[in-house]
Formats: structure tokens, C-alpha cells, sequence
């Protein structure tokens, strides 16, 4: 992998990055480490590791971790801090934690909040195949608003396929160690004000469509009030298959709220048009 | 011998006729004579025929072709694949409870030999499609200019023959989804220096795309048809990233002024009628090949042993252009260019494409039984692509 590419992970990614071995894991890791710590921004690692440990691999690879420790920008954490209470895997209390540690970064005055979760620890026997993938079409909201951002280590000698394969499509983006120097995050979904509603800007495919399918969900749930519009900009969404098509038609058929559909490309009203819908009920161009 | 009564004769609501014209004259009576059938009783009628044949049955029907949709079948069956859901049923889901009769010339003389089997096997199903559904296909072959074996296939197809001296059962007529998959011919195998991208799961998906893009553009596919080539692609990609484990070999190459784009997988499509009636729902794999029919020039599958190809058609010319598109066919040649721009305008509104509806409209639960399709000797895609 070209460690560039970790560099084009943003605030409002949520990547699952798969993984054969440690020195693929430290050579994303080291990379996302460096430019946050140079941007400013509030780290969280989250591993099963000990701490120690992942701070001596950062130092030899020239992040300069101890002094990010003393400083409070890298806050290093084991499991039963950031996603188990009481040895038990709540996903929803670990969503409340991710929003009362963007509140603590944003007071501490951090342009983002970087995310390391290292999901050994939630292998099988650990935590059921579903939580897990609950858990992480979830989390999708915490990073619709643009703030944080999250770099998700599965390592596949810990995780059979199928089960990768779910969790991954939870995720709007994937790297994987072949990952070439052309990589970018498919999907970004970034929560807008004004209008309200989401931004889709990527590619949206089998890939990431749970991450897709939740993030709907949250939106249109969050402001299911009678008389509210949810606007889904699509003006920069380069690709969507018929999957995708449907979510968003299903989410323009839901009433309250009205939904408005934005920016729809040709492709995507004629996608739109043979898998049966209306673009013209809610979708614009 | 029976002589020509067809009205009294249907054994069941679906009547399905080949009509063998020899010159424009029998060809634009045999037509009016149906289409007036249709008006006789107050049923919509539609004719998808290619070229300028509409214009004949139109001039021989005068004021009550006004009645009448027409469509431009050079166009909007130019994939077969597309003619049963996004012509015939879409023109029947679009006048639910009411008898529909429908002129459709899927076959005419520049069909390629790609082309070719997947129009018999479009024939074929028609009778799968419509079996019990009150409805009539007259389809005209004109036997003056197609080869005698393409006359014998249609003899296959349909169960109703009719020339200028009457009409017939034909003798020659078998099951549909037997005769269809006696078409599953062999494709033909992709040159040797056409450009192959092996993929696994469902990650592998965004490079597919980048890999069609690239190489779709440097053949020369421009605009809305690269889009139209990724999704068709990417629903048949996804589609095997779901339903298989293997690896997968996309290829792409540029042959006779059309793109060509082959999947070949390790997968198998159980239901002969994919592709052509919209599956139950939930299920995918269906509504791929109903997408990719909609969007290419031509889909063929071909099942092999150990898997299933298909290969897709993208017009490198512009569709308008007659000559590019090989939408000859027309026995009123001089007609097509001024005709051209009615037909397409009423090809638009008649066949909407609109494939919930077609599935509103209903194709029974009889379509679902599944033909088991048998290899037969040499397969000469998956030696081809085996080593790839």
C-alpha cells in the first residue's frame, strides 16, 4: 500500500481497513498517527495492546508519541474503556461515548477527532457477528457531522470472510493492503444544515450499502417531525447502483418527513425510472 | 389442412403467429389484417417494428392507424433481451384487463450472428411470457430476404403460422424453454489480446468500474453510454460477488463497431425467464439482467458447465445512425429518415420501460420453474478464459 492514502482519510470517513499481518497494521497506522498529530486534531487509539507497546511501535516509527501522550492529543485506550461496560458490548452506549468525546475534542479546542479502533478484540466468540455489525452502521451518524473521523482495524486471521464481508459493507469506505495509489474513501456522508439533511458525495455500491442504508435511516429518523423537509444532495454522488437507488427512493417515500432528492444525475433518474420509481416525486435535478 | 381462421382457432387467450412475407404489399396487409382485429373489438394495438416497416401497416391502415402506438423496433428491441419487458409487457401492463395485440419484428436481415440465437430464444419465451395471458403477437420474417433456416427457427417458436395463403399450426412448434435454451449457443471467444480484470467480493467492485471506464473510453464509448455500461456492468459484477465465491474475468474489447463486455463467472441462472420478467422480490440476481437489458445492445448468456458468461453489446455509433446500427431491415428504406423522428417520439411513449409496471402487470407463477440447461461438447469461452 502507498501510505499516501492513509493522508486522504477526513474528517467524516469511516474506513474499515483489512489487514494479513502487523506490518501492514503499523504502516496505516503510523501514517493516519502522523497527520492527525500534525493537524491538530484529538487521537484515539483503541486496542486490545497493550499501550506501551503501540506507543514504542509509533516511536520507532517516527511519531514522536510519548510528547503526543503528555499532551493529551493521542489518549490511548484498551476495549473496556471505549466499547465494553462491564465486559459486555452495548452498542448504544458506545455510540453516546463517541458523542461525549467529540464534545471533550471540540472543547479542547481539536480541529477533529481521529479514531483507532483496532476490532480485535471483537472477534468471533467475543461479540456476535451482528451487535458488531449493528454497532458499525451505527456509528455511521457519529461521523456525519464531519468532526470525527475513523480508521477501523480488522485483522483477517481473526475474522472469517463472510463475517468481513457484512462488517465492511457497514463501512462507507474499505482499504485493504492492495489498496493502490489511486485509492480514495468511495463514500462521504456528510449531515447538512442548511438545508437539512445529508450530503452523499462518492460512489455508492454493494460495497457500503449498509453504511448507506443507516445513515438514511438516522437522518430521516432524526427529523421525523410533521412539518420538516430532509434534503438528500446526491449532486456528487459519481456512481449509484440499483441498491442504492432503491435506498434513496425508499427514504424520498417516507412521510414525515417530506424528503427531497437533489442533484440527481441522468444515470441515476433513469436507475431510478426502470427500478419502477417517480423521480419526479422528490427527486430533482 | 386447416385454411385461415385464426380468430376461432386460439386454444387459449395468447395467440403467438409467425407471418412470412414476401414483398411490402403482403406484409402491409397481413399486418392491417391483425391490427384491424384489434380495432374491431376496441383493444389497444401496438406495432414495434424496425425502420420504415411501420410506415407501411400506418399507409395501409390510413385514419385507423391514429388508434394505433407505434414503435421503432431497431431501436427499442435492438437488445432482444428487452423486447418482453420493456415492450410487450410494458405495452399489456400499461392496459391492465384488456386484450392486447402487438406486432413485433424482432428478426431482421443484419441481425449478426451474436445477435441471432438470442432473437430465437426471445421468440421462444414470448410463449413462456404470455402463456394465459389475453393477448396476440403476429410476427412478421420476411422470407424473401432472411435465410430458410431463420424461417424454419421461427416455424419453432410459434405455434401459429401465416402466409399469403392462410394460416397453420406449425408442426414444427416445441416446448419454449427447450427450444430457447437449444439457442444457448457458445459464444464466440473474445480475441486473444482483449484486455482481462480478475475480481473477488464485493470490494473488488470499484475497480471493476475504474477497469470498465478506462477501457470503455479508449474504444471509443462516449457520454451517457460509459454511465449506462457501468451500471449494467457493476448490477452483473455485484450480482456475482453475491452469489458466488470464485474469482471472476471481466473482458473488454471493441469487434464490428460494438463494444463488447463479457463476465464470466462460476455461477449459475436457474430461471430461464431472468432477465425478461421482473423476479419475486428480494431477489437480485434477476433484476441485474432485467437492468443490463434495458441499458446494452444485446445481452447473451450463455451457461457453460462450470459457470455462466454473459456478454454484453454497446453500440460504438451513435443508435440513431441506421447504418451503424444495422436497423436495415426496412422494406421502405426511403422511408426511415423521414419517419425516423415520429417513430422514435411514439417508441418513447408506448414502450416506458418502466419495469415495476411490467411486474405489477403479472407473469404468473407458472414462469418460475426452472429448466435445467445442459452443456453439450466443446464450450470454446471457458477454454478461452480458463487460462486467463
Amino acid at each position: 500500500m502507498d501510505p499516501s492514502v492513509v493522508d486522504r482519510i477526513r474528517p467524516g470517513d469511516h474506513v474499515c481497513w483489512t489487514f494479513d499481518d502487523e506490518h501492514q497494521r503499523l504502516a496505516a497506522i503510523t501514517g493516519y498517527v502522523k497527520a492527525g498529530a500534525g493537524a491538530n486534531q484529538k487521537i484515539i487509539y483503541l486496542s486490545d495492546a497493550s499501550p506501551d507497546l503501540l506507543l514504542r511501535e509509533l516511536t520507532d516509527n517516527g511519531v514522536d508519541a510519548w510528547r503526543l501522550v503528555r499532551t493529551g492529543q493521542l489518549q490511548m485506550g484498551r476495549p473496556r474503556d471505549g466499547y465494553l461496560t462491564n465486559g459486555l458490548f452495548d452498542p448504544m452506549v458506545v455510540l453516546d461515548d463517541w458523542q461525549r468525546e467529540i464534545a471533550v475534542a471540540r472543547g479542547g479546542g481539536y480541529t477533529a477527532l481521529r479514531l483507532i479502533g483496532d476490532m480485535s478484540w471483537a472477534r468471533a466468540g467475543v461479540v456476535g457477528a451482528d451487535p458488531l455489525h449493528w454497532y458499525e452502521a451505527q456509528v455511521n451518524r457519529v461521523f456525519a457531522d464531519g468532526y470525527a473521523m475513523a480508521l477501523c482495524l480488522y485483522d483477517r486471521r481473526l475474522f472469517d470472510q463472510v463475517s468481513l464481508l457484512r462488517v465492511s459493507a457497514a463501512h462507507p469506505s474499505r482499504m485493504e493492503p492492495g489498496t493502490d495509489w489511486n485509492w480514495r474513501p468511495l463514500l462521504r456522508m456528510e449531515r447538512t444544515g442548511e438545508p437539512p439533511g445529508l450530503r452523499l458525495i462518492g460512489e455508492a455500491d454493494a460495497s457500503n450499502r449498509d453504511a448507506l442504508a443507516a445513515t438514511l435511516a438516522d437522518v430521516i429518523d432524526d427529523m421525523s417531525r410533521p412539518d420538516a423537509t430532509v434534503t438528500l444532495d446526491v449532486a456528487g454522488l459519481r456512481f449509484a447502483d440499483a441498491g442504492a437507488a432503491r435506498l434513496l427512493m425508499g427514504a424520498a417515500a417516507t412521510a414525515p418527513p417530506e424528503v427531497r432528492i437533489t442533484g440527481c444525475s441522468v444515470s441515476l433518474m433513469k436507475l431510478m425510472r426502470l427500478l419502477g420509481g417517480d423521480p419526479c416525486a422528490g427527486a430533482v435535478a | 389442412m386447416n385454411q385461415y381462421a385464426p380468430s376461432t382457432r386460439a386454444a387459449g387467450p395468447f395467440e403467438h403467429i409467425g407471418l412470412f412475407y414476401r414483398d411490402p404489399d403482403q406484409y402491409a396487409s397481413g399486418c392491417a389484417a391483425f391490427v384491424r382485429r384489434a380495432l374491431a373489438s376496441g383493444d389497444p394495438a401496438l406495432v414495434a417494428v424496425p425502420g420504415g416497416n411501420g410506415e407501411l401497416v400506418r399507409a395501409r391502415l390510413g385514419a385507423d392507424g391514429d388508434a394505433v402506438t407505434f414503435a421503432d423496433m431497431a431501436h427499442a428491441g435492438r437488445n432482444p433481451g428487452r423486447i418482453i419487458p420493456s415492450v410487450l409487457l410494458a405495452f399489456a401492463g400499461a392496459h391492465p384487463g384488456r386484450r392486447v395485440w402487438i406486432i413485433g419484428e424482432p428478426v431482421w436481415k443484419g441481425r449478426s450472428a451474436v445477435e441471432y440465437p438470442a432473437c430465437v430464444a426471445h421468440e421462444a419465451l414470448i410463449n413462456a411470457a404470455f402463456a394465459g395471458r389475453d393477448a396476440a403477437i403476429l410476427c412478421p420474417y420476411d422470407a424473401s430476404a432472411l435465410d430458410p433456416s431463420a424461417l424454419a427457427d421461427a416455424e419453432r417458436t410459434h405455434p401459429i403460422l401465416q402466409d399469403a395463403d392462410g394460416s397453420r399450426a406449425s408442426a414444427a412448434y416445441g416446448d419454449p424453454l427447450e427450444t430457447a435454451a437449444a439457442f444457448d449457443w457458445p459464444l464466440p471467444a473474445p480475441p486473444d489480446d482483449a484486455e482481462r480484470y480478475t475480481f473477488t467480493g464485493v470490494g473488488a467492485l470499484p475497480g471493476v468500474r475504474d477497469f470498465l471506464t478506462v477501457r470503455a473510453m479508449a474504444e471509443g464509448l462516449a457520454g451517457e453510454r460509459v454511465v449506462e455500461l457501468l451500471l449494467a456492468m457493476n448490477e452483473l459484477a455485484t450480482n456475482t460477488t453475491e452469489y458466488t465465491t470464485g474469482p471472476a474475468t471481466l473482458t473488454v474489447w471493441a469487434e464490428d463497431g460494438v463494444l463488447a463486455c463479457q463476465l464470466d463467472d462460476t455461477g449459475h441462472i436457474a430461471d430461464p425467464m431472468t432477465g425478461r420478467v421482473p423476479p419475486a422480490d428480494g431477489a437480485t440476481r434477476g433484476r441485474g439482467v432485467l437492468i443490463a437489458n434495458e441499458l446494452a445492445d444485446l445481452v447473451r448468456i450463455h451457461h457453460r458447465p462450470a459457470g455462466t458468461s454473459v456478454r454484453l453489446h454497446f453500440l460504438l455509433s451513435p443508435p440513431g445512425d441506421p447504418a451503424a446500427a444495422g436497423a436495415g431491415g426496412g422494406l421502405a428504406e426511403t422511408a426511415v429518415a423521414e419517419a425516423g423522428g415520429s417513430l422514435a417520439r411514439t417508441a418513447a411513449a408506448g414502450a416506458g420501460g418502466n419495469l415495476a409496471q411490467t411486474a405489477a402487470g403479472g407473469a404468473g407463477g407458472d414462469l418460475v420453474q426452472t429448466a435445467a440447461v445442459e452443456e453439450s461438447g466443446n464450450d470454446p469461452v471457458s477454454a478461452g478464459s480458463s487460462g486467463s
